[in-house]
């Protein structure tokens, strides 16, 4: 199709589709070229709708008379905001664009040339209109196709969206990218994912199934074919073995956390809906157990020996408190605070000191072309996952700072439903591990996603903290101001707010190569 | 139909008349500049006879026939109307107009747009120092007679042949009507059937030879008698000074609850096609539920036509060019140059 430029309304510039070449609507998304003598203009469609040539009465079909074809015309009225010229002028000034130029879509020479990029993370750029998401195709038919810059993963990622939104899928994407084409920091990389739902991560090592042609067709533009991910592990807590029928059992590994290593700061994840104040007075308790308490006097150093400690009934909810200054303190628990930690530990302990199970250290996960996924999608695992992940975190973190062995592989951290893991993390205490990995990420080569289904969830301290977003369709309940309808994406595409990919908003995700069977 | 496409004619003079009124420092009201609008054409009030043609006070009409004839036609319908902006200025008036004429055919309106500019003055200094600036002592006469000859041309010239042309406006009428009679006579040369289409009009030829003291105007009595979709029977009038002023004129009723309009033709062109003015007035009928406008009835065509006008004449923008030209406007006046 072409277009014919008007002019410039309210800082967009105006297009109508030429007569002759009218073929149909072209999407909310879509990337134009304007092209005059030797400069181009890149646009991107930022409204479309149709217009009729000539009003007609509704008269026509109350008498049954049927309209001249010319009454049926339409046209396509467009308005699109500038992303770049080419050549960029060197005296400062941007070219008019002036009226009555005709415009075409763009061409992948085109968007390879104003992303400025063509390595990176390979995916489609997308349109919308109306109810109707698509791949946008050049004036051939090919698929245009977009490269997040690898520096992304390391300025941390949000992303949202409902179930069957395509969320998952793109953390798989994203992951098997980062173990086997990364390039930045002497890439490959590590991945480290949380399982929080069914088997969603634990079949990575096989390829994807699908028979739609879409879909193949998609991965022969990316140049690419399913496969799984060679070098993988599943680490559950304790006993909970998974038992999903696609997973490689022989993968599987057994993990448990120490009591008498835990560190008391670890525990502020246990109840996420545990006041800020009842967080941080189980860190302290914990802690005055661990120094004072614990292996003296015939006390013991697991976890359900705390929890006899803890829940002696001639403490009467008292408890010596040690905070990390080293002050001590006597701090009275609120009934429902005793009791939601009660439970909770009592849920959690089973995940503790277990025997033949294995503490999974920094050098587990820091393997370059190898993911990992802890899988707590079992019951009652949450709570002991919050402490493992708080774990994991902290001894990847200061593996990395102290820069021995493995701290040069960069890893890519996923923590899928993350509010579950810091849905009470306002504050910049409970947060500390996370803000110093999202801070330091970029010098140490960590990158964090952060997944969960709603917007609302995300705990608003994470929120501030990420550089990219993607959000799926159902991303948000509150957000009535959307610009797009995110209620018309279909599964795999998102709207997206990238780090150095500031002009593409609207994206489809091609389906991960491996870990996905569709049905 | 190949040789004919869009156009929008600009005349020389156009712009050489900017040109000399910037010379001469014509003092003209920015904000006097009126708004694009349609000519006001007078309708015949004089004397003369009334004849029945079609003894019948009410015909069907059928829209279905007039869509097929549009569709399976030889015919090529087009559509004439025009619209006007007055400039006034201390030295006289200018006028700007835009000649539309639309050429319909299935696929598509072609539009052919034709901006004609005069500056009338009664000042024969300013004549003097000016090759296109026009002396009159009526300006309200003379710019209508310049635009009938601007038309004409227009419409001769470009109008296809073996086609119907709807005009807006009266055949006959105060001195417009010796221009029409030309042009209906050239038009009819190129096999081309003028129709020409009254609104709004207190002329009352039939009420006061047929209806005396029945009704008010011509207008009404068709209005009550007159049921939608459905038209009077012709009638034939001829001017009792003037034996070529001659028409033969129906009133048709497009809609219900709105007045009537006027559809009439030259004798000279009722003689020659006179078995196709039903098929005609289908067409018409069709074209006027097309555009369904309740209030400004007009068949489609011409209601396109006349948003052509009217929109190259925003274009032009006037204002612009009185700014453009460089000077400063003052409260109320401001120089063309």
């Amino acid at each position: 199709m072409r277009l014919i430029t008007l002019g410039e309304e309210g800082g967009k510039i105006k297009l109508i589709s030429r007569d002759t070449e009218n073929d149909g609507i072209i999407p909310y998304g879509s990337y134009i070229t304007v092209e005059d003598y030797d400069k181009k203009f890149i646009l991107r469609v930022e409204n479309s709708q149709q217009i009729n040539y000539f009003n007609v009465s509704p008269m026509l079909a109350d008498m049954d008379l049927k309209p001249l074809l010319v009454d049926q015309k339409v046209r396509n009225i467009v308005s699109a905001i500038r992303i770049m010229e080419i050549p960029q002028r060197e005296d400062g000034l941007n070219s008019y664009i002036k009226p009555m130029l005709f415009a075409r879509r763009s061409n992948q020479e085109e968007i390879n040339y104003i992303m400025n990029n063509q390595r990176g993370v390979p995916i489609f750029s997308a349109t919308i209109y109306a109810y109707t998401t698509q791949v946008f195709k050049d004036e051939n038919k090919n698929p245009i196709i977009v490269h997040i810059p690898e520096k992304f993963f390391f300025y941390q990622t949000l992303i949202t969206g409902a179930t069957g939104s395509g969320k998952t899928a793109a953390m798989k994407y994203f992951a098997q990218y980062f173990i086997e084409k990364l390039e930045t920091y002497d890439g490959p990389g590590a991945v480290l994912a949380i399982n929080v739902k069914e088997d969603d991560l634990l079949y990575m090592d096989k390829p994807s199934r699908t028979n739609r042609k879409e879909i193949i067709d998609e991965w022969k533009a990316i140049g690419e074919e399913p496969h799984g991910i060679n070098s993988f592990r599943i680490y559950y807590p304790g006993n909970n073995v998974p038992t999903s029928k696609k997973i490689d059992r022989n993968k599987a590994i057994s993990i448990t956390i120490k009591t008498n290593k835990l560190n008391p700061e670890n525990l502020s994840g246990i109840i996420q809906n545990l006041p800020e104040k009842g967080a941080e007075q189980i860190i302290d308790i914990f802690r005055y157990w661990q120094v004072k308490v614990m292996g003296r006097d015939g006390n013991g150093d697991k976890m359900s020996d705390f929890i006899d400690y803890f829940i002696d009934p001639n403490k009467e909810r008292v408890y010596n408190a040690l905070t990390e200054n080293g002050n001590t303190f006597q701090y009275t628990l609120h009934p429902s605070t005793y009791y939601s930690l009660k439970n909770a530990f009592i849920t959690a302990s089973k995940f503790f000191d277990v025997d033949n199970a294995v503490e999974l250290e920094a050098k587990d996960i820091l393997e370059r072309r190898k993911m990992s996924v802890i899988d707590l999608s079992q019951k009652n695992a949450i709570g002991f996952g919050a402490i493992l992940l708080r774990d994991i975190l902290d001894k990847i973190y200061e593996e990395k700072n102290k820069g021995e062995s493995n701290s040069d592989v960069p890893i890519l951290i996923i923590i899928d439903e993350v509010h579950e893991f810091y849905g009470n993390s306002k504050t910049y205490e409970a947060l500390k591990t996370l803000d110093a990995i999202a801070r330091k990420g970029r010098s140490l080569g960590i990158g964090v996603i952060f997944a969960s289904q709603n917007l609302e969830d995300i705990p608003s301290g994470i929120s501030k903290i990420v550089n990219t977003k993607i959000f799926f369709k159902g991303y948000s309940q509150k957000d009535v101001h959307k610009i797009i309808n995110d209620d018309a994406l279909a599964p795999g595409y998102a709207i997206s707010k990238i780090y150095g990919l500031s002009f593409v908003n609207l994206i489809k995700f091609p389906l991960p190569l491996g870990g996905l069977y569709e049905k | 139909m190949g040789d004919y496409y869009s156009q929008l004619i600009l005349p020389e003079d156009f712009n050489k008349l900017i040109a000399e009124l910037q010379n001469l420092n014509v003092n003209f009201d920015s904000k006097g500049i009126t708004f694009p609008s349609r000519i006001e054409s007078s309708d015949y009030q004089g004397i003369g006879k009334i004849k029945v043609i079609e003894d019948m006070s009410a015909i069907d009409l059928n829209p279905m026939l007039g869509y097929e004839y549009i569709k399976n036609s030889n015919y090529i319908i087009s559509g004439y109307d025009e619209s006007l902006i007055s400039i006034p200025a201390l030295e006289g008036t200018g006028y700007i107009f835009a000649h539309a004429l639309v050429i319909l055919n299935s696929e598509k309106y072609i539009p052919i747009v034709k901006l004609s500019f005069n500056f009338y003055t009664k000042s024969k200094i300013l004549i003097e120092k000016s090759n296109l600036i026009k002396y009159t002592e009526n300006q309200s006469i003379q710019y209508k007679i310049d635009y009938m000859m601007t038309r004409n041309e227009l419409i001769i010239k470009y109008n296809p042949s073996n086609s119907i042309i709807l005009i807006d406006g009266p055949l006959i009428g105060g001195q417009e009507s010796i221009y029409n009679i030309v042009l209906n006579s050239e038009l009819l040369k190129k096999k081309v059937i003028p129709v020409f289409i009254v609104k709004n009009s207190y002329s009352s030829l039939l009420v006061d030879n047929l209806y005396e003291g029945k009704y008010n105007s011509d207008f009404e009595f068709a209005f009550k008698i007159l049921k939608k979709g459905q038209r009077t029977g012709l009638y034939y009038y001829q001017d009792e000074y003037n034996s070529n002023n001659v028409k033969i004129f129906t009133y048709l009723k497009p809609y219900d609850n709105v007045s009537p309009i006027r559809l009439e033709v030259h004798e000279d062109t009722y003689k020659s096609y006179k078995d196709q003015l039903n098929k005609i007035f289908n067409i018409i009928y069709y074209l006027l539920i097309s555009q369904g406008d309740v209030k400004n009835p007009q068949p489609k065509i011409v209601a396109i036509a006349e948003d052509y006008a009217r929109e190259v004449l925003k274009a032009v923008n006037m204002d612009n060019i009185i700014f453009k030209s460089g000077l400063i406007p003052t409260i109320n006046y401001t120089r063309f140059g």
